[in-house]
C-alpha cells in the first residue's frame, strides 16, 4: 500500500526508474494465441499508451496487469516484484474498465471510497477522501447522487476517482472513453493527462484510437496480432513507422511497395512505376523489397508543377472538404495519391479532373524494410 | 381509394373523440376494470370478514350489534398466541432455508449455467409447482417414515442406530415441505436480479482490493437484495398462511394459526371469533410489509 507522501516524491533514478517489467508474455486461450510473446517496460509515472485493432490482444494483455487473466507463459513484475502468483486484490493495480463497470446499487460516495474501505479505513477517513476526489474530479457535492443520475462523462470520471483512491502504482485503462462522443472524449482526453501531470501517477492506457493515443501518452507501443510491433514516443511512431502496419495504423499514409536502390542515394521503384527519392538512412539495404511511407500532409499539390525532389503530374480525381482542410485524391499514372492541403481561400480549390502537379521532397518519404 | 377515404375519415373521428375525452377520464376508464375485479373479489370479501369480526353472533346469524370480545378472546387465548408464534417461526425458518438454498441456486443459474441448459434448468426449478401437492406431500411422507428410504439408508451406513422419527408428522417436516413448496418463488426473483449482474462488477470489486468471500459479499448480494426480499415475502407470507402442509407432514402437537382459525369455523361454528383471528393475522402481515419497505426503501429497490 502506498501512501500519498511516498507518491508525491520525486522519483529517483535507480532502477525504480522502472515501475512495470513484462517480459516474454503470451497468453493462449484453446488454440487461439491471444498475446504472443510480448516484452516492454513502463516507466515510473509515465502515460504508456497501447494502441492496437480490435482483436488484437491489447485488452487481454491489460487484463493480464490486472491480474484478472492468468499468464500462459512469460512474466510481469511491478515495482520490482514478480506479480505471477499474486491475485487481482492484491495487486498495486487498478483498473478503469470499458463499460466503466460502477456499482449501480451504491451511490457516488459508496463507489469511490470502495477501494478504500476493502483496505479498511475508518468511515470519516473515506468521506474525506472522497470529498478530495470529488475535488479533483470537478465534481464537487455529488458524493450523494445514485450513479444513474450522473451524465456519461461524469460517470467517467467516477470510475477514474474509484479507481485513482486506492493509490496505484499502475492505473490501467481500458478504452474508458471509447462509449463518449467526439467532442467529450477529446475533453477526457486533455482531463486525464491533467490528472496524470497532477498526481504523476504511472498510466497504462489501451485504446483502438490512434488519436488519444498520440496527444496524450509519453510513449506508445502499437499492437497487433499477439504481437508489439513498436514502441516508441507519439512523434517516433508517426514519423518513423517500424513497419508498414505502423505506417497505414497510426495517421494516413500513402504507402508504396518496391525495390529499394542505394546507388544514387535512396531510391525506390515501386511497383506501381513511381520512381521515389527517400530520406537517407544507414539502416536502409543497398538492394532488396521495401516500403516507401508518404504521410498525406507531406504532399503539395499546385495548378502548375511542383519544385521538389519528387514531383510529378495527375489529375484531381476526387476533393474531400473536411473544413480545417482539404483532401485531394490525386492520380499518378496508375497510382492515387492522397494529399492534404490546408484550406486557404475557399476560391482557389482545385476541381475534379484539373490537371495538377504534386510533389514532395525525399525528408517526407520513409524507407521502411521489415 | 374512396372506400381508403372514408375508413381514415372515420377513425380520424374515432381517434378525435378519444382525444376529446380529458386526459383523467381516459385513465379511469382504463383502470375501470381492474378496480372492478380487486373490488369484488378482494375488497368485499374482506371487509366482509371484517364487518364479522366486530359483529354479535347469535347462533348462525350475525347480528348489527358491535363488539369487541371476539378480539379480546383472540387476543387473550394462549391457543392462538401459540398457534401464532408456532407460525411465525416456521415461516421465518423456512424462509431462512430457501434464501440459504435459493441463492446459490440462482447464481448458478443466472452467472455460471450453460445457456444451452438454462431454459431447461429453470424448467426444472418451476417444476414442482406443477406437480400436484399432496401427491408430493405423501411421496415425502414416505421417504421420511420409519420404514422409509432415509432411514433404511441411514441404518445401512450405521449412522444410526434406530430410525429418526421426526422426520415426518413434526416440525421439521413442516419446514421441508413448506421450504420446497414454495422455493421455485424465491428462486425467481433472485434469478431476475442476478441476470443483471454484470461480470465486470466482480471484475471491478476484486481490483479494487476484495478478496473472493467480500466480492460476494459487496456486489452479489448487493445485486441480489431486491429479489431477497421479494422472495423472502413471498416465501415468508405463503408459508405463514398455508395451512395444507402442517395439515399433512406436521405432527398433532403443534397447531398452526392458519388451522386455529379453520378450528373455530368449523368445529366451533364461531365466525366472529374466525374473523377476529384473520383481522389479527391481517394487521400482522400489514405490519411486516410496512416494516420491510420502510426498512428498504422499495423506490430504490425496483
Amino acid at each position: 500500500m502506498t501512501t500519498s507522501s511516498t507518491r508525491s516524491e520525486p522519483a529517483t533514478e535507480t532502477a525504480s526508474d522502472v515501475a512495470v517489467a513484462v517480459d516474454g508474455l503470451r497468453k493462449e486461450f484453446g488454440q487461439l494465441t491471444a498475446v504472443d510473446g510480448v516484452s516492454f517496460t513502463i516507466r515510473d509515472g509515465e502515460f504508456f499508451t497501447l494502441v492496437g485493432p480490435s482483436g488484437c490482444g491489447k485488452t487481454t494483455l491489460l487484463r493480464m496487469l490486472a491480474g484478472l487473466e492468468d499468464e500462459t507463459d512469460g512474466s510481469i513484475s511491478i515495482d520490482g516484484a514478480d506479480m505471477t502468483a499474486v491475485p487481482a486484490e492484491k495487486r498495486p493495480t487498478s483498473m478503469v474498465f470499458q463499460d466503466l463497470a460502477l456499482f449501480p446499487f451504491k451511490n457516488v460516495f459508496e463507489n469511490l471510497t470502495f477501494g478504500l474501505k476493502m483496505q479498511g479505513e475508518s468511515k470519516s477517513v473515506r468521506r474525506e477522501r472522497a470529498e478530495e476526489m470529488l475535488d479533483v474530479l470537478d465534481l464537487q457535492g455529488y458524493a450523494d447522487n445514485e450513479i444513474e443520475e450522473l451524465s456519461g462523462g461524469e460517470q467517467q470520471r467516477i470510475a477514474l476517482g474509484r479507481s485513482l483512491l486506492t493509490e496505484p502504482d499502475l492505473l490501467l485503462l481500458d478504452e474508458p472513453l471509447s462509449s463518449l462522443d467526439v467532442k467529450l472524449r477529446k475533453e477526457m482526453q486533455l482531463e486525464l493527462r491533467r490528472i496524470h501531470d497532477d498526481l504523476e501517477s504511472t498510466f497504462f492506457y489501451v485504446t483502438h484510437d490512434q488519436e488519444v493515443a498520440l496527444t496524450a501518452s509519453d510513449r506508445i507501443g502499437v499492437m497487433n496480432d499477439g504481437k508489439l510491433v513498436q514502441v516508441g514516443t507519439p512523434r517516433e511512431v508517426y514519423e518513423e513507422p517500424a513497419t508498414p502496419f505502423v505506417a497505414e495504423f497510426i495517421g494516413d499514409t500513402n504507402l508504396f511497395e518496391g525495390e529499394i536502390d542505394e546507388a544514387d542515394g535512396t531510391t525506390v521503384e515501386t511497383d506501381s512505376g513511381l520512381e521515389i527519392v527517400a530520406a537517407d538512412r544507414d539502416d536502409i539495404p543497398d538492394s532488396g523489397r521495401g516500403f516507401v511511407s508518404v504521410r498525406p500532409e507531406r504532399i503539395t499539390v499546385s495548378e502548375s508543377s511542383v519544385d521538389a525532389d519528387n514531383s510529378f503530374e495527375g489529375t484531381v480525381a476526387d476533393r474531400i472538404y473536411q473544413g480545417d482542410d482539404i483532401t485531394y485524391e490525386v492520380t499518378v499514372g496508375d497510382v492515387r495519391l492522397q494529399a492534404e492541403q490546408p484550406a486557404a481561400d475557399g476560391d482557389d480549390l482545385l476541381a475534379r479532373g484539373d490537371t495538377v502537379g504534386v510533389g514532395f521532397d525525399r525528408e517526407s518519404a520513409y524507407v521502411i524494410t521489415e | 381509394m374512396g372506400v381508403n377515404t372514408e375508413t381514415g375519415g372515420e377513425a380520424t373521428g374515432f381517434s378525435q373523440r378519444l382525444r376529446s375525452v380529458s386526459k383523467r377520464t381516459r385513465g379511469a376508464l382504463v383502470a375501470l376494470p381492474p378496480v372492478a375485479y380487486l373490488t369484488l373479489f378482494f375488497a368485499i370479501p374482506i371487509l366482509t370478514i371484517l364487518s364479522f369480526s366486530v359483529r354479535v353472533q347469535q347462533n348462525l346469524q350475525m347480528t348489527n350489534e358491535l363488539t369487541l370480545d371476539h378480539y379480546a378472546t383472540v387476543l387473550t387465548s394462549e391457543t392462538f398466541r401459540g398457534a401464532l408464534f408456532y407460525s411465525v417461526r416456521v415461516a421465518v425458518i423456512t424462509t431462512a432455508i430457501a434464501l440459504v438454498v435459493g441463492l446459490p441456486v440462482s447464481y448458478y443459474l443466472a452467472l455460471k449455467a450453460d445457456d444451452r441448459f438454462r431454459n431447461m434448468l429453470l424448467f426444472l426449478v418451476i417444476a414442482p409447482l406443477w406437480i400436484n401437492f399432496f401427491v408430493r406431500s405423501y411421496a415425502m411422507i414416505q421417504l421420511g417414515s420409519p420404514q422409509g428410504f432415509i432411514n433404511g439408508f441411514l441404518l445401512s451406513l450405521g449412522v444410526i442406530g434406530e430410525p429418526l422419527r421426526w422426520l415426518v408428522y413434526s416440525q421439521p417436516a413442516v419446514i421441508f415441505g413448506l421450504a420446497s413448496l414454495y422455493l421455485p418463488l424465491m428462486v425467481l426473483p433472485l434469478y431476475a436480479m442476478l441476470r443483471q449482474l454484470d461480470e465486470a462488477w466482480l471484475e471491478a470489486a476484486q481490483d479494487l482490493g476484495a478478496g473472493p468471500l467480500r466480492v460476494h459479499r459487496e456486489v452479489t448480494l448487493s445485486a441480489a437484495l431486491p429479489g431477497m426480499i421479494l422472495g423472502g415475502l413471498f416465501v415468508f407470507l405463503l408459508s405463514l398462511g398455508n395451512q395444507a402442509v402442517p395439515r399433512i407432514l406436521g405432527g398433532a402437537k403443534n397447531t398452526t394459526y392458519s388451522e386455529s382459525i379453520l378450528l373455530q369455523l368449523e368445529g366451533s361454528v364461531a365466525w366472529g371469533t374466525a374473523a377476529a383471528a384473520s383481522g389479527v393475522m391481517m394487521a400482522f402481515v400489514v405490519l411486516v410489509l410496512v416494516g420491510v419497505f420502510y426498512v428498504f426503501d422499495m423506490e430504490e429497490l425496483f
